[in-house]
Formats: structure tokens, sequence, C-alpha cells
């Protein structure tokens, strides 16, 4: 018979990992004190959950309404994400919202859903305002704190017979000083139980006790600070980290961490060090693309995830975001091309199946768009099918069948009561019928579930002074021209209203 | 080329909590020993009372309590005495307060106006006071309010239960018509130097200006002028022995040209004016649309360019040394920008607020000082430095004519699928038009499902709107009901009788009340709700909650909201 340890080794391998903890479990009934199979163990149960911390790294909302370091309110163009980048028109590259939709933050929306990419709280808006905010996205922004446990428990669950370690009673300092045990207790300390207070405790006691220094350590240790929300300490850390040894998650720690602190062009800056080191690494340059992408660099970033593509083929955000570059600098057929090679790898959502869809209506492929679409209500969750008969609305404006239109709004609304986008376009659909009361209201719904929209306050700006209510359509019309300083249309009435309140 | 900064920064006080109009900053050698002081006419906040404030450097010297908000501040030499210090006078409502060493000195009453015969008549003989009211009412619509007496303007803008106690109150008092200061401004007499006697010109309610003897401060009555309208915004070149001229703007947008007791309208301005500039040939006028004009003093227009923002101030840059005059326009958007006589732009700088008050001068030893007050408070002193170069900026060449349209190339693909298209036409067309059927069909079962599920947030007689407050574990849910009947406008009908009903995962939340009773529904006016939501599930996974709207004694509920609540951040 094979030694069970040695088969507990072999299924860790192959990643079986119920059977590796089953038998690591046995091994130490006969044997509490054998340290080999507990290590195995735990690293076993640390593997089950275990997520690349960095890539979901997101700022908490709690985290960015409570973070009390003032941002200077008018940052130089292009040296912060926080402050509003679309107002900026002369520094922007690219669609501008009118045409491209842009998140609360005010930066283009991006091809992919990663955390962070629907940043909903920006600093200077109000409390207020962001817990709305956050709470009328379908989207998934969580609180940092609340996700974290939900992970942890959700494998505590599978295990079954209770914890495994007693984190109250162990004695870090005899853990620290082996560096065998010391290594995986840490990550199951961080990644399972979700006790960062205590892994930063081991992490501590145990870089001071190894030497040489180790650069494992410092990375975990800046880990910890990040997740406690002290970027300066992680910071520290990391860079301790690279005079140790220049490794690839230093980097793009690094970079993490100059993006929470709101500085994109040093994050820059640290990735391009990294890719000296590592020429064409694939997380690096992800990570210089979608910091480009929020500083509105469109086509630095598209040109970056191009690089990408090179190195690895079936990157997924990157199809996806160059996919919607084209689609939204009016060249629906390349973007077609990029949609259909992720179908080919087999994402297989409804997202998708929209965005097919969406592409052979405006490359003027008229039989597949439909398909496309019924696809993509068979296998819409709930989460999603607002959008998709939203999009299906947009499709029937195009064939200027209003009432079909119309009713695809009202099903995107029934299915997501806080769909603004949708409200607006039932809005100017009401209008069109001479229906003015009932239009401003579901104007002042879409402007009330998304303030940073400048198409309802532009729309009741224009209703307003159609009824000739002056006053109120100029300074609504003052809000549309904060959410969109360039649309044109908006500038148009604005100056109709001012000169009319000018004159004498 | 990088323009140097012209400027040094002598003197910043963003706690100086100064509120103030462009013509009450000015800068006097209050002691005579050539240390030039600031001087600032606050007019305080309401519960602060208005002051008058003198820096001297970088702190505050003194402060005096003014009676009434201050119009405008003029320092000024009365006498011939030496050493010469110059008094400052303060126009306050009917009053010209004179200080001189920081202490009132005196102070000049404006000449109280005739009273309107009947309106003495009225008070004299009422017998009560209805009749009182009525015939005060219909004189007022005769003569206009401006001109009649305080006390019957008071009485006017009473309500009717207050009119008994104000008329109890006021029973012997006399009536008065004030004249009200509404503008200052000072004119030299017969030298043109700094330390000249110097004489006031004020322009009052009344329609009228005044120059006031320096030493007896009585009006000249051949330097009288008598307008049309109200003066609000002077200015004067000149001196008063020799020649000079006044331009004054007045309410109604007129820009008048005064000499020696005679007063012409140059023109009609075509936006309300924001300041006025007189200069010895020609007028610089801001107007609120913001643009500067420069006129001649025949009225033609000489120039006029836009500012970016919205003018807040104006005001006279002498560069004594370069013999070069400039004026300073203060925006809105907290620039303060100089301009040469010719309108082109030489400098600007910015602050970050609005700009309440400009002024240029000498302030200290440093005859070249620009104070600057910002609508939040602040005070600014910078200083010009001996290097700045006044050539006007460059103008950019049209750039923005010549922009090409950002129009992508065609690709070969989307001409091979133009080709695609055009081969299959007919049979891309009836594949789409099927499926257009098939797809509104699909959307109108779905609609009529939603429908008779009562699931749509939107009904013909009554909108949802529900938004979700917080982080959790505790929620607050606002739910928003607003009637948009189909009769909504004029002589529409309320709905009553209507309750929110919501209904939940009691493994996941607890909600309180559980029922919301609506009262009755006036069209197009959105009512709110609260109802608190806990999270009780452990580990904070979030569910749906549904609002029921139901009128009462009715089965069937009218419609159903969904609320897709946030995951909840959980306590640890």
């Amino acid at each position: 018979m094979m030694d069970p340890f040695y088969l507990a080794i072999l299924r860790y391998r192959q990643r079986q990992f119920d059977e590796c903890i089953t038998l690591c479990t046995d091994v130490l009934r006969k044997n509490p004190l054998d340290q080999a199979a507990w290590s195995l163990k735990t690293r076993a149960l640390t593997e089950q959950v275990r997520v690349d911390y960095l890539e979901i790294f997101e700022d908490g909302i709690a985290e960015a309404v409570f973070n009390e370091d003032t941002i200077a309110t008018a940052a130089r163009p292009g040296t912060s994400l926080r402050t509003g980048t679309a107002r900026l028109s002369a520094s922007r590259d690219g669609p501008s919202p009118a045409i491209r939709p842009v998140t609360q933050s005010g930066r283009p929306l991006s091809g992919v859903l990663r955390p962070g990419s629907s940043a909903s709280a920006r600093p200077g808006t109000s409390l207020d305002q962001a817990l709305k905010a956050r709470a009328t996205t379908a989207r998934p922004i969580s609180a940092s704190a609340g996700r974290h446990v939900r992970l942890g428990t959700a494998s505590m669950v599978t295990s079954g017979e209770g914890p495994f370690i007693n984190v109250s009673r162990l004695n870090m300092q005899k853990y620290a000083t082996h560096d065998g045990l010391a290594k995986p207790l840490f990550e199951y300390l961080f990644y399972l139980e979700n006790d960062t207070k205590h892994a930063l405790e081991l992490a501590t006691l145990a870089s001071k006790n190894c030497s040489p220094r180790d650069w494992w350590w410092q990375v975990q240790l800046a880990l910890c600070w990040l997740r406690l929300g002290q970027p300066r300490n992680a910071e520290k850390h990391f860079r301790m980290a690279l005079l140790i040894e220049p490794m690839l998650i230093t980097y793009v720690g690094l970079a993490k961490v100059y993006v929470k602190m709101d500085q994109p062009l040093a994050a820059i800056e640290v990735c391009e060090k990294g890719l000296e080191k590592f020429p064409l690494d694939v997380s690096l340059l992800t990570e210089m693309a979608r910091i480009q992408e929020g500083l509105q660099n469109m086509s630095i970033s598209v040109k970056l995830y191009r690089d990408i593509l090179s190195q690895d083929s079936s990157n997924i955000e990157a199809i996806a975001c160059i996919g919607m570059h084209h689609f939204y600098t009016d060249q629906p057929e390349v973007a077609l091309r990029f949609y259909r090679r992720l179908l080919q790898m087999g994402v297989y959502t409804a997202e998708l199946f929209v965005n097919l869809g969406l592409c052979c209506f405006y490359s003027q492929q008229y039989d597949m768009t439909l398909n496309c679409f019924q696809r993509a209500l068979q296998i819409a969750g709930n989460d999603c099918i607002a959008d998709v008969w939203y999009n299906l609305g947009q499709i029937a404006m195009g064939l200027s069948d209003t009432t079909w239109a119309s009713q695809c709004f009202r099903l995107a609304i029934s299915s997501d009561n806080n769909h603004a986008e949708a409200y607006n376009n039932l809005g100017v659909l009401e209008a069109r019928k001479g229906r003015n009361d009932q239009s401003v209201a579901f104007f002042q719904t879409s402007m009330t579930l998304a303030p940073h929209l400048f198409e309802p306050l532009y729309n009741q700006a224009k209703i307003a002074d159609s009824i000739g209510d002056l006053q109120n359509s100029y300074l609504i019309v003052q809000r549309a021209l904060e959410n969109y300083p360039d649309h044109a249309d908006s500038k148009q009435l604005f100056d109709k209203l001012k000169k009319y309140f000018e004159t004498m | 080329m990088e323009r140097h900064e012209m400027w040094l920064d002598a003197f910043s006080d963003t706690q100086a909590t100064i509120y103030t109009f462009p013509n009450c900053v000015a800068t006097a050698d209050l002691a005579g020993d050539g240390d030039y002081r600031l001087i600032i006419a606050d007019i305080g906040t309401g519960t602060i009372p208005s002051k008058l404030k003198i820096y001297k450097g970088t702190g505050l010297q003194s402060e005096v309590t003014l009676q009434d908000v201050p119009t405008a501040v003029a320092p000024m030499f009365i006498d011939n005495d030496s050493p010469r210090l110059p008094v400052i006078t303060v126009g306050t409502s009917e009053y010209i307060y004179v200080y001189k060493n920081l202490r009132p000195f005196f102070r000049a009453v404006l000449p109280p106006l005739q009273i309107n015969s009947v309106e003495r008549d009225i008070w004299g003989q009422y017998d009560s006071e209805e009749t009182l009211f009525e015939l005060l009412k219909n004189l007022r619509s005769q003569i206009g309010m401006s001109a009649l007496t305080l006390k019957s303007q008071h009485l006017l803008t009473l309500p009717q239960h207050e009119r008994h106690s104000f008329l109890e109150a006021h029973k012997g008092t006399p009536l008065v018509r004030k004249n009200i200061v509404t503008c200052l401004s000072t004119l030299r007499k017969s030298h043109n130097e700094d330390d000249a006697l110097a004489c006031l010109v004020i322009g009052t309610e009344n329609c009228e200006i005044f120059v006031l003897h320096p030493e007896t401060f009585t009006p000249i009555d051949e330097a009288k002028l008598t307008l049309t309208d109200v003066p609000v915004f002077l200015s004067t070149a000149g001196l008063f022995d020799i020649d000079y001229t006044l331009t004054c703007t007045t309410r109604s947008g007129q820009l008048l040209i005064g000499r020696r007791g005679w007063v012409s309208p140059l023109l009609s301005l075509s936006k309300p004016p924001v300041g006025v500039v007189c200069l010895d040939t020609s007028i610089i006028v801001a107007l609120m649309d913001a643009t500067i004009n420069c006129y001649s003093d025949k009225g033609s227009r000489l120039w006029t360019i836009s500012a970016v923002s919205p003018i807040t101030c104006l005001h006279r840059v002498q560069l004594r040394q370069r013999n070069l005059e400039l004026v300073a326009v203060g925006l809105h958007n907290g620039h303060v920008s100089l301009y040469t006589l010719s309108g082109e732009c030489t400098d600007t700088i910015s602050f970050n607020e609005p700009i309440s008050a400009l002024y240029f001068g000498q302030y200290g030893r440093e005859c070249n000082s620009m104070v600057c007050v910002t609508q939040g408070g602040s005070l600014h002193v910078k200083i010009l430095k001996r290097s700045a170069d006044f050539t006007p900026e460059l103008k950019e060449k049209g750039a923005g004519a010549m922009t090409k349209l950002q129009i992508p190339k065609k690709t070969k693909l989307f001409v091979d699928q133009t080709m695609r298209e055009r081969e299959n036409s007919i049979v891309m067309h009836r594949a789409f038009q099927r499926d257009a059927f098939r797809m509104k069909l699909a959307t109108a079962r779905t609609l009529v499902h939603v429908l008779n599920t009562k699931q749509s947030p939107i009904q013909e007689s009554v909108k949802l709107s529900a938004e979700v407050l917080g982080l959790g574990p505790s929620f607050v849910v606002r739910i928003g009901v607003m009637n948009i009947g189909p009769k909504s406008g004029v002589g529409s009908t309320g709905i009553s009788d209507l309750a929110l009903f919501f209904h939940w995962n009691d493994k996941f939340y607890d909600v309180s009340p559980p029922i919301i009773h609506v009262p009755f529904l006036v069209p197009s006016v959105e009512v709110k709700f609260q109802a608190k939501v806990e999270s009780i599930n452990p580990n904070g996974l979030a569910d749906v909650i549904r609002v029921i709207v139901l009128r009462k004694k009715q089965a069937q509920p009218i419609l159903v909201a969904m609320i897709n609540m946030p995951p909840s951040e959980v306590v640890f």
C-alpha cells in the first residue's frame, strides 16, 4: 500500500484538494504532531479558496467615502483617476461621452467588468450620494470586508467539522521561526480565515526572524497593509521587497498601491520599470492598459491591449476592451470580429450575445442581429436581463418602431427598477407623444438614479424651455453641462437662455 | 516660450472673512509715514456688523464698526495741512462718514427729498387704516414706490394683521424721504498729484450726482447733475477746477457722460453693466454677458472682447513708472486678467474662488500692489515684479476652424460585408423581418405577462421608484410614489386608499414597517416613504425585496416593484 502521505502530496499536485485534505486528516489523527501533514493540509485548504488578492483588490465603498485624504479637486489634467476626467475635453482621446457611455466617476465604460471598473464613489460626492450610487447598481460592487468574509465562510462549510486551526490559540512566535510552517500558516490566515491582523503579526515576526531577508515576507506584509487600508505602509514593504529581489508580483502590487493612492503616473512608471526586468509580461501590460483607459488615453490603452494579445491571444479582457473601443469608434464590423473570437473561445454569456447583436445591427448584417438577441434573452440571468431589453429597445428605436421600443424600455425597468437610461429613453418617447408631465417624471427619476448622466438633464431642460419655464431650464441645463461640458445641444440651449436673461 | 510669473505673493489670508463689493477697497497713506494701509469696508454677514478694516503690512491694524452697510469707500485729502493726512470717506445709506486718524471726524447728510403733497395730506387726515392703505396704494400706482416716504413704503409691504401695530408704533414719527448714496468717487480739485485736495462725487437714489466741496462738504450747485435714472457705477477723470469728465451707468443700462453742469446720454448698453472705468478719452465698460467694451467719448465703440467667465469687477491699473495703463478684470472663475487699453490680454492670475473685489495701487511701500478679495472672504495681496513684461500674449491662430472630423477609415471588412449585404439583400431582409416579428411578439407577450402580474413599476396611474441607502446590515429603503394619472394637469383627480406592502424572505431580512398606508396622492407630486430593512443573514448575502402597491379592499395588486438589495456589510 502506498504511503498515505505520499498519496496526499500526489492528490495535492493533481489539485484534488478534498481527497488531499481527507488523507492529511487521517495522517494527523494518527500523529497529531506531524508537521508535514499539517503543513500540507493547511496548503490544501488555502488552495481551495485562494484568489489572486491583487486582482480582486478594490476600494470598498466605505473606504472611498470615509477616506480622509483631501484630494485637490482641480488636479492637473491626466494626473488623477478620481477627478472626473470626462470633464476635460482637451485631454480626451477617444469618443466623447455622448457616444461612449461613462461610469459614475466620469470615466468611459470599460470593455470588461472588473473590480474598480465601475467605481462608484468619487471623492467630493456626498456620503448620501455614494451610498445611493452603490445601491442602485446591480454590479458587483461590494464593500471589501463583506466579500472576504463570504469567500472564507463558504469553504468552512465544506470542511464540515469546525475550524482546523484555532487562530486565537496560535503561538505565533513559535511558528514564525520555522519558515516551512510559517508560510502555509500565513496564507491560511490571509486567504481562508481572512484574519489580516493575525496574518500581519505572523508576517512581521517571520520577516524579522529569517535571514537573509526574504522578499516573500515583505510582499505579504505589504498585502496585509493593503487590506488594512494603509497603502503608504504597503508601498514601503513593496519597495523593500524590490530591493531584495525584483519579482513580478511586487511590481504589480506596487502599481496597485499607486492606483489606490491616486497616482496613476507613478503606477505607470512602476509598470515600465517592471517591463524592463520582465519584458512583455502580460500582467504588467494589463495593469498599464487599465490605468491608461482610466486616464482616457484610449489609443495608448488599446495599443497595450494589442501587445497583450500578441503575447496571449486568448486574453479575454484584451479582446473585450479592443472590441469595445472599435464599437464606439464607429467600426462595428471590426468589433464584431473580436466578439466572435470571444464566442469561439467559449465565452457564452448574455452580455456577449447582446454585443454581437448590436455589432451586427450597426454593421448592417441584419439577418444575424435578432438571432443574437433571442439567444441573449434565453440565457440572460436576473442581473443582466434589463440590459438586454434596453439594448433591444435601442434596436427598435433604430427601426423607428417606437411602440416596440417603449415596450422594451418598460420591460427593462420592470426587471431593474434602477435602469436610469431606460427611464430617460422612455421619457423621450413620452415627450414625443406630447405628454410632458409624464416625460418630466421619467427624466427626474432617471436623474435621481444616475446623477452622472447628462441626457435626462438636457431633455428636461429642453421640455422646461418649450413650456416657458425658462428659469428652471437654465438651472437644469447648467447641471447637464457640468456632467458633460462639451455637449453641443446643451451649450446651444444654455447660450440661448443666457442671452434671454442678460438682454435688457 | 514659457512666460515668467509676473507677480510675487506678498500676503494672503484665507481666513480673513471679508465680504465686500468692488468699490469698498482702497489704500491710503493714513499715518503720513509713507506706509500705505489697506482700507476695506466689510459689509458683514448679517450677524457680524459691517466694519471698516485697516490692514498694515501682513496683518489687521484696526477695525471700526460702521452704523450701516457701506456703499463705497474713498480715501481723500480735504485740507492743505501738513503733515498730509488723508481722511477716509464712507458712504452708507444717506450719510457720508468721514474718518480722520481712524476716528470719526464728522458726517455729512444728503439733503432730504421733498415729500409729495398728496402723500402728506393722506397721512395728515386719514380716518381708518383701510382708507389710508387704499389711498397710498392708489398714490403708489400714480407716482411709483420710490417717490413715497419710507413710512408709506413700509406700510404698503406689510400684511393686513401687522398694519395696526405698525401704525400704533409709528404714530408720532415724521414723514421723511431719505436720499440714498448709490455710488461714490473722488475728483482732484486743482492739482493732479497724489496728495492734492479732492472733491467727493456722489450718485444718489434720487437720480442726481453731486460734487461736494472738499472743505465744507456741501454740494457745489453749479456741478450738480440731474439724470433720468439712478446712477450705479461712477468713474471720473480730469481736475475739477480745470476740466473733468464723469462717466456713469444707470440701472436701466444707459451710459452717461457728464461735465460741469452738463450731462448727456452716450448710448444704451445692450446688457446690464458690472463695472465702468473712465479714461481720458475713452470709457471701458464691463457687461453682464462677460464682455469688455471700450467706447470713445463720442460714443462709438472702439473694441469689444469676451472674457472666459462672467465678470465680477473691473479696476483701473496705472503703472506710473512705465507710463502704462491697464485694466484688471476679476472673473467669476477666480481669474484676474489684465488687459491693455487696446483690448489685449497681457496676463492672468488665478485664484480658486470667484473674485468679489479688486484694487491696484500702493500698499505698504510697494507702489504696484494688487489687492484681491474673493467671494469666500479671503484676502490676497500680490506685488508686481520689476521684471514684469506686459507685451500682449500672442493670439493663437484659429486652431479650431480647420480641425478635421475624426472619421475612421472604412475597413476592407466593411466593404466585404457590404458586398455580402448587396448580394443577399432579399434573403437578409426577409430573415430580419421574420425575426423582428417574432421578437415583437415575444416582447409583447412578456410585457403582457409583466402587466398581468403587476411587476412593472410604472402603470397608467401610479409610478413607483425605490432606492436603497446604507452599507448594511441596516438599510433604509426609500420608496417614492407618484400619481401620473392620464388626466394629470388641469382638472385631474387624486388617488386615495393605496397601501405599500413589503414582501421579503425572512431568512435574509427584517423589514419594518411591513405595510405603509399612502395618503391621498395629488397628481405629479412625489411622496416619499421609508422602511427600515435589517439584514439578518450572517454572511451578508443579498436577496430581492418586493414592494407591492395595493388598493385597499382589492385582491389584485396595482403594481409590484422588485428591489435588488446590495450585499450587506457584515458586523464583526
